[in-house]
C-alpha cells in the first residue's frame, strides 16, 4: 500500500473542505495539508446551490434578528452558542470571499446586494445571480491554487477513518484511477463530505451525495446527531428533482394548486397580501411549505403530471427583464428540463429531498468526540440548523465552520505527534481487505440497483415528510434486512482501473448505514418538530424531546439511540410563528 | 501496481473533414492562398508597368483573359468570404461599451461593413478620377 | 409516459484487458424525457455494471458528464434522446487521453488551469469591507466566470489536439475573467503565461470552443480580446515604461 503523510487531512473538497484547507494553510504555511476528494473539487455539490448565503449587512438588520430567525427556523433544536457564533462570523466570511474575487451581485452604487429568503425577517442573503454555490465553490477552488502547502488528491475514495484508543491516525482510501490502496496518515482529519440526499429516490442532490463521510465517522465510533431531520426543498422539478431556488420566491414568486389558489394561506402562513412579505406565505420556512404540499396532495388539490403530482411556482409577474437579471439559471433549467418558459408559464414543482440537518456530532469548534477528528458543512451537525434549516444559512455555514475546522486542525497538527505508519498499516489493511473482497466476489444474490431501489422505496414511503410509528418500524426492520443482505452483494466489474461499480457498491453500504440511523432516530422521537412531523404525535414536546438524538453504530446490529441536551443561551423555546402574526 | 494505460487517440491528417465547422474554418484560412497569389500578381503588374507599355499591355491582357477573369473571381470570392467571416467575428474580439451598456454585436459588424464600403467607394472614385 | 427502445453504442476501453478502444452496443428502453445520462445509468444498473463514466449533478452545473455524442461534444445530462431517433454513439471527449471507457485524463487540464494563475491579484491591501463594484463592472467579466470546467471546448478545439502544450480555451478564458475584474491588477503577471508560447497565440480562432460551450462563456472571444490586449501592451509598453520611470 502507498502511504501519504500529512499534517492535516481534509476529506471532501467542496465549500467546507476548501475553506478548511485554506484556513489550515494560512494558519501555518509550513503545514502539509492533504485535500482528498472522490471527485474533482469543482464537481462537489456546493456547485449546485443557487439562492445565496446569509450574512447580516443591512443597517436595519442585526445579529439578534439573524439569531432569532435561525433558532425559530430550527424549531429550537439549534445549539444557541453555535448560532450566536455563526451569525457574528457570517458577514466577515462573506466579505473575505468577496475580497478573493467572488462575483456577488451588486446594487447600483456598487455595494453587495441582498435578497429576501425563506424564514428571514430582513434581507440578508448575499447572492451571485442564481448560481451562488457555483461562484462560491469556483472562487474558493481557484484561490486554493495559491497555496503550495495544499496538496490535492483528486478522485481518491475514502474507505475508513482509522481510530485506535480514542486517537485518530488517518484515513484508508483507494485511488480511483488505479484502484491502488493508499494510507493517509495525519494527526488531524477534517470531514467535509457533504450530505446524503441520494438515500431518497427524489432529490436535488447529485449522484455523489451518498453520506460516505458520515458513515466513515459513524463506523469509527463517532455518533451521528439529529439524523431524523431531513429537509424537503419545496420546489424541485418533477422527475429529475432538479432544484429551483428559493430565490425565485424571494424575488416574489407564488405557489398555487390546481385551482390557481395560493394554498399556503390555509396553513398558518397567511394572509396572502400584502405580497411579497417576509416570513409569510411563500417566504415561510421550507419544512412548513413541504408539509403544506403533502396536505394538499391528501386533499386531491395537486396537479397531475406524467412525473407525479405537482403544484405551480409562478414567477410570470416578475417580468422577463427581472427574471433574466436575477433568475437566469431558473429560466434555463425550466426550459431545458421541463420545457416551460417561466416568463410565460408557471413551473411545475414538488418537494424533493435536499438537505440533511443531522450529521457527525461536533461542538462549536467542529470537534468530534474523537480527538483529532473534525467535521464541517452538511456532513456535520453542530447543531446550527436544528430541526429545520433556513435557506442560505448553509452556504455561509460552509465558510464559518470550514474555517474553524481548518484552524482547529492546524493547531492540533502543531502539537500532536505524527502517527507512525507501522502502527496503522494493520488497521488500514483490514479496510482494504473489505473493499478487495467486494471487488473480487464472483457470486452473490444481490445487486446494487436492487438494494438501492428497495432502500429508496422504504425511505420515501416510511421516512418522508410525515411519519408514524408503524411506518418507522417498517423502515427500521426493512433497512436492517437490507444491511444484512448487503453482505450478499456481488458486482460485475472486477477491474481495478476506474472501477465505478465498486465505488457505487461502497456508497450503497454507506447509504444503508446512514439510512438506518435516520430511521431509528425518527422512531425514537415521539413528537413533531421542524422537518420531523409525526401523524401520531402532532405537537412539539419540549418537556420530553428538547434534546438532540445521537445514533451509535450497532456493529452487525441496529444502531443505539441516546440523547444529548440542546444548548439554550438566551431564547427559551417559544411558539414558532410565521405569516401575519410574525410581523 | 500501476495498470493504467491511458489511450491517446492520434489526430488524423483529415481531422478538418470531421465536422462542417472545421471545413468552413479551413476554407476561411485557405482564402489567404488566392489573396496571396493576387498580391503576387499585382507585384508582377508593377514590374510590368516599370518595364514599359508592351509588358503592361501583356499584363492587362492577362487580366482580361478567360483564366485571368476566373482567377479574379476566385480572389474576389475569397476576399469576400474572408471579409464576411472577419466582420462577423469582430464584435467578439472588441466588445464595446457605451454609457455602461454593451454595444450590440450587430452594430459593430455593420460598422465594419460601413467602413469597408466607404473605403471601397473612395478607392473606386480615385480610380475613376 | 411512453417508452421506446434506443440503440446506444459506447466506445469502451479497459486498460487491463484491451489494447485499444472498441464499440459496444446496448438496446435501452428509454422514457420520453430521458437524457443520455439516464440511459447510461440504466445500462450501468441493469445491463452492464462494468461501464465507467463520470457524472453527478444532472443539471449541467458540475461539468462532470462531458462526452462525444455522434461526434459532437455535449453534456450527457442535457442531451435529450428524443432528438436522436436513430440512436446515439457515445465516445469519450476528443483530444484527451482515455483512462477507462468514457473517463478521460483530467490531470493535464488541472495543470493548465493552475498555470494561468486564476485568482485575484489585487492592487494593494484588501479594503475594510467589500470592494465597490458596479453592476456594469461586474457585467464586464461575469460571462467569463461561468465556466463549469466541462472540457467540451478542449474536445472541440483542433489546436488542443494538434499542439499538446496549448493551454486551451477554458484556462485562457478564466485568465481573462480575472484580467477584466475591476478588483484585479494581475494582468501583466498572467500575461507572462498567457502571452507565451502555448498561450493565446496558439489559437487560430476556429471558434468551435464557443460553439459547443454549454454556458455561453465564449472562450474564443476571450482569447481574441487577450491577443488584442497583449498586442496593445507590446506597442504601448515602451511608452508606459517611459512614463513611469
Amino acid at each position: 500500500m502507498r502511504t501519504v503523510e500529512a499534517d492535516v487531512l481534509v476529506i471532501g473538497a467542496g465549500g467546507a473542505g476548501l475553506r478548511a484547507a485554506v484556513a489550515a494553510a494560512e494558519a501555518d504555511p509550513a503545514l502539509r495539508v492533504a485535500l482528498v476528494s472522490k471527485v474533482y473539487p469543482m464537481r462537489s455539490h456546493t456547485v449546485a446551490a443557487e439562492g445565496g448565503a446569509a450574512g447580516v449587512i443591512s443597517d436595519d438588520d442585526s445579529f439578534d434578528d439573524h439569531f432569532r430567525d435561525t433558532v425559530s427556523g430550527g424549531d429550537w433544536l439549534s445549539d444557541q452558542d453555535a448560532v450566536e457564533l455563526f451569525v457574528r462570523e457570517a458577514p466577515g466570511e462573506l466579505t473575505r470571499l468577496e475580497n478573493l474575487g467572488c462575483p456577488w451581485s451588486r446594487t447600483p452604487d456598487g455595494r453587495v446586494a441582498v435578497r429576501p429568503f425563506g424564514g428571514m425577517k430582513i434581507e440578508r442573503t448575499w447572492y451571485a445571480a442564481d448560481k451562488s454555490g457555483f461562484h462560491i465553490l469556483h472562487t474558493l477552488f481557484q484561490h486554493s491554487l495559491k497555496y503550495p502547502g495544499i496538496q490535492r488528491y483528486d478522485e481518491y475514495f475514502g474507505l475508513d477513518l482509522l481510530v485506535e484508543d480514542g486517537q485518530c491516525g488517518g484515513v484508508a482510501a483507494l485511488e480511483i484511477r488505479t484502484g491502488e490502496p493508499v494510507l493517509f496518515l495525519a494527526p488531524a482529519v477534517i470531514f467535509a463530505t457533504g450530505g446524503a440526499g441520494r438515500i431518497y429516490p427524489f432529490t436535488t442532490n447529485g449522484g455523489i451525495k451518498t453520506g460516505d463521510g458520515m458513515a466513515m465517522a459513524y463506523r469509527a465510533g463517532i455518533p451521528l446527531k439529529d439524523m431524523e431531520f431531513i429537509q424537503y426543498h419545496p420546489t424541485g422539478l418533477p422527475g429529475t428533482g432538479i432544484l429551483i431556488t428559493e430565490g425565485a420566491r424571494g424575488e416574489g414568486g407564488i405557489l398555487v394548486n390546481r385551482d390557481g389558489y395560493r394554498y399556503l394561506q390555509d396553513y398558518n402562513l397567511g394572509p396572502p397580501d400584502p405580497w411579497p412579505r417576509k416570513k409569510a406565505m411563500e417566504l415561510g420556512p421550507r419544512d412548513r411549505l413541504s408539509q403544506a404540499f403533502w396536505q394538499e396532495q391528501r386533499k386531491g388539490r395537486c396537479i397531475e403530471t406524467p412525473s407525479g403530482e405537482v403544484v405551480h411556482l409562478d414567477i410570470r409577474q416578475l417580468g422577463e427583464e427581472k427574471i433574466d437579471e436575477r433568475l437566469p439559471f431558473v429560466r434555463e433549467l425550466a426550459r431545458t428540463f421541463v420545457g416551460v418558459d417561466p416568463v410565460h408559464e408557471p413551473i411545475p414543482v414538488r418537494p424533493v429531498v435536499h438537505y440533511v440537518m443531522g450529521g457527525i456530532d461536533t461542538d462549536i469548534d467542529t470537534r468530534t468526540p474523537v480527538e483529532g477528528v473534525y467535521a464541517a458543512g452538511e456532513c456535520a451537525c453542530v447543531s446550527l440548523n436544528g430541526a429545520n434549516r433556513l435557506g442560505s444559512n448553509s452556504l455561509t455555514e460552509l465558510l464559518v465552520f470550514g474555517a474553524r475546522a481548518g484552524r482547529a486542525a492546524a493547531e492540533r497538527a502543531r502539537d500532536a505527534s505524527r502517527p507512525d505508519s507501522a502502527d496503522w498499516r494493520a488497521r488500514a489493511a483490514a479496510s482494504f481487505e473489505r473493499a478487495e473482497t467486494l471487488r473480487a466476489r464472483t457470486s452473490g444474490s444481490e445487486t446494487i440497483a436492487g438494494l438501492r431501489t428497495e432502500l429508496h422505496a422504504l425511505m420515501e414511503s416510511c421516512v418522508g415528510i410525515y411519519r408514524d410509528a408503524d411506518m418507522l418500524q417498517r423502515a427500521c426492520d426493512g433497512i436492517g434486512r437490507l444491511r444484512e443482505r448487503y453482505g450478499d452483494l456481488a458486482i460485475q466489474d472486477r477491474s481495478r482501473v476506474f472501477n465505478t461499480e465498486l465505488m457505487y457498491a461502497l456508497e450503497l453500504g454507506a447509504m444503508i448505514e446512514v439510512a438506518e440511523a435516520m430511521a431509528h432516530a425518527a422512531r425514537q422521537r415521539r413528537e413533531s418538530r421542524g422537518a420531523h412531523q409525526r401523524l401520531d404525535f402532532v405537537d412539539r414536546d419540549d418537556d420530553r424531546f428538547l434534546a438532540h438524538s445521537l445514533a451509535h453504530h450497532g456493529g452487525d446490529g441496529p444502531p443505539r439511540i441516546s440523547t444529548k441536551p440542546v444548548t439554550i443561551t438566551r431564547w427559551e423555546p417559544a411558539e414558532r410563528v410565521y405569516g401575519g402574526t410574525a410581523q | 501496481m500501476n495498470t493504467t494505460r491511458p489511450y491517446v487517440r492520434p489526430v488524423p491528417w483529415y481531422w478538418w473533414l470531421r465536422r462542417p465547422a472545421y471545413v468552413r474554418y479551413m476554407l476561411r484560412e485557405l482564402t489567404c492562398v488566392p489573396i496571396g497569389a493576387w498580391s503576387g500578381w499585382l507585384v508582377y503588374g508593377l514590374v510590368s508597368l516599370a518595364r514599359g507599355p508592351e509588358a503592361w499591355t501583356g499584363f492587362t491582357d492577362g487580366l482580361a483573359s478567360a483564366p485571368g477573369i476566373a482567377f479574379q473571381i476566385l480572389v474576389l470570392a475569397s476576399a469576400a468570404y474572408h471579409a464576411v467571416t472577419w466582420f462577423n467575428l469582430a464584435p467578439r474580439t472588441m466588445p464595446l461599451r457605451l454609457g455602461g451598456r454593451r454595444v450590440p454585436a450587430a452594430w459593430i459588424t455593420l460598422g465594419h461593413y460601413a467602413v469597408a464600403a466607404v473605403v471601397a467607394l473612395a478607392l473606386l472614385v480615385m480610380g475613376v478620377v | 409516459m411512453s417508452e421506446r427502445m434506443v440503440r446506444i453504442e459506447v466506445l469502451r476501453y479497459r486498460p487491463e484487458t484491451d489494447d485499444e478502444p472498441t464499440w459496444q452496443g446496448y438496446d435501452v428502453p428509454c422514457r420520453d424525457d430521458w437524457v443520455v445520462l439516464d440511459a447510461l445509468n440504466h445500462i450501468k444498473d441493469h445491463l452492464d455494471g462494468t461501464l465507467s463514466y463520470r457524472w453527478s449533478c444532472h443539471m449541467a452545473v458540475c461539468g462532470s458528464c462531458g462526452v462525444m455524442i455522434n461526434g459532437e461534444p455535449k453534456l450527457g445530462c442535457k442531451t435529450f434522446l428524443r432528438d436522436y431517433p436513430d440512436g446515439v454513439r457515445i465516445a469519450p471527449l476528443e483530444n484527451l487521453a482515455i483512462e477507462r471507457d468514457l473517463v478521460v485524463d483530467m490531470a493535464g487540464f488541472g495543470d493548465r488551469l493552475a498555470a494561468v494563475q486564476p485568482y485575484l491579484m489585487p492592487r494593494g491591501a484588501a479594503p475594510a469591507g467589500t470592494y465597490r463594484q458596479t453592476p456594469a463592472q461586474l457585467d464586464r467579466f461575469q460571462q467569463y466566470a461561468m465556466c463549469i470546467n466541462c472540457l467540451l471546448c478542449y474536445a472541440a478545439c483542433p489546436q488542443v489536439g494538434l499542439n499538446p502544450g496549448y493551454l486551451g480555451p477554458a484556462a485562457l478564458a478564466l485568465a481573462h475573467r480575472y484580467d477584466l475584474d475591476s478588483r484585479d491588477a494581475g494582468r501583466d503577471r498572467r500575461a507572462e503565461v498567457t502571452a507565451s508560447e502555448n498561450g493565446v497565440w496558439e489559437c487560430t480562432f476556429v471558434g468551435e470552443c464557443s460553439a459547443v460551450c454549454p454556458e455561453s462563456v465564449d472562450p474564443a472571444g476571450a482569447i481574441q480580446q487577450m491577443k488584442l490586449a497583449c498586442s496593445l501592451d507590446y506597442v504601448l509598453h515602451p511608452l508606459r515604461k517611459g512614463a513611469s520611470s
